[in-house]
């Protein structure tokens, strides 16, 4: 590269767009011509960096290392995600109202579930005294001898209505 | 056969498809350990990053939509894989290079190319991290303030003004080490 040359690019190099191969042509001219970095610092001194050298090469087994885990799972496979708001953005209309109408009635149907059971209990229940065997499902204690304890204790949970419980 | 484009790759990759990566990683690890070895100044430290950037674009890939091209996103996690490790390292880049072992004037012209090497890499050491990166992208790898600023989740105009402090901070010492 001629002195010439890299004079033209200073505009370039301080407001980017020249490409990484030209960059480091002009670096390794400007580490061998003072005429030249003298011109370029005195317009901006950090072009004075390009003549710190040049960079390693890549290391050859760098982009093998990366395969290897990869292929190793040793790191947490890509799996499908549910992307909500991508689909949202790529679904055509009747999808958008097809979700919105599901919403809206699953949130009518909680409504209304919601509002059937702050009445309590139906009409057939009121005043009814709790069976404490239906109540705690003790079938089993049914047949309880006249007399036993378990006996003594279903009549008087029965004659207290509270099912024993 | 035509060249896959790298955002079909990414697709495949999104897939699980560990070739499509690999072609990937091929195709950026230059752009990638470029940068991260100039905003370390230690080739172990840059490997370990750019692996790590990569793995992050890996483990990403099933989310990934090609709204911008792939190389501005990668250019988006290698920057921030840098500023990440420079937050939890705090790396010394003068530490690292050794001191020249003989004080006097040095007529080797070798030498003398090292020793301004060594003090210009001790001056960019000096700036904070985010200046730092500003002038690898912009000086070492030629991005304008459009796609820098993209990289470093930045505007344009706060990318120029951290160029603009990088040169105030390092005038001095560039022109008397360069001049």
């Amino acid at each position: 590269m001629r002195c010439s040359d890299v004079r033209q690019c200073r505009e370039t190099l301080s407001s980017g767009g020249l490409p990484p191969e030209g960059i480091r042509e002009v670096g390794s001219h400007l580490r061998t011509c003072p005429a030249c970095r003298a011109v370029l610092l005195a317009d901006d001194p950090l072009i004075g960096v390009l003549t710190a050298g040049e960079s390693p090469e890549t290391p050859a087994h760098l982009a093998l290392r990366i395969q290897a885990l990869v292929r190793s799972g040793r790191i947490q496979e890509p799996l499908p995600v549910w992307d909500l708001w991508g689909w949202w953005r790529q679904s055509p209309f009747p999808a958008h109202a097809a979700a919105a109408a599901t919403l809206v009635l699953g949130l009518a149907a909680g409504f209304l579930m919601g509002v059937d059971s702050d009445r309590g209990p139906g009409p057939g229940m009121v005043g009814r005294p709790a069976d404490p065997l239906a109540a705690l499902a003790l079938d089993a204690l049914a047949d309880a001898p006249a007399g036993s304890l378990t006996e003594s204790y279903f009549s008087l949970a029965r004659q207290t209505g509270q099912g024993g419980i | 056969m035509s060249e896959r484009d790298d955002e079909d790759l990414m697709r495949a990759a999104g897939k699980g498809d560990a070739a499509a990566f690999g072609e990937i990683v091929s195709r950026h690890q230059a752009w990638a350990w470029r940068v991260a070895w100039r905003f370390t100044g230690d080739a172990a430290e840059a490997e370990d990053l750019v692996q790590d950037a990569f793995l992050k674009v890996f483990e990403a890939a099933p989310r990934y939509r090609a709204i911008a091209s792939f190389r501005t996103y990668l250019h988006r996690v290698v920057t921030r894989r840098c500023l990440d490790w420079h937050r939890k390292k705090r790396p010394l880049l003068s530490d690292r290079i050794p001191e020249p072992t003989d004080p006097a004037p040095q007529p080797d012209a070798a030498a003398q190319l090292r020793d301004r090497e060594r003090r210009i890499r001790s001056a960019l050491d000096e700036l904070p991290a985010d200046q730092r990166l500003a002038v690898v992208l912009r000086y070492y790898e030629g991005l304008d303030a459009s796609t820098m600023a993209t990289a470093m989740g930045r505007t344009p105009k706060a990318v120029e003004r951290l160029l603009a402090r990088a040169r105030k901070a390092l005038r001095p010492r560039l022109q008397t080490h360069l001049g």
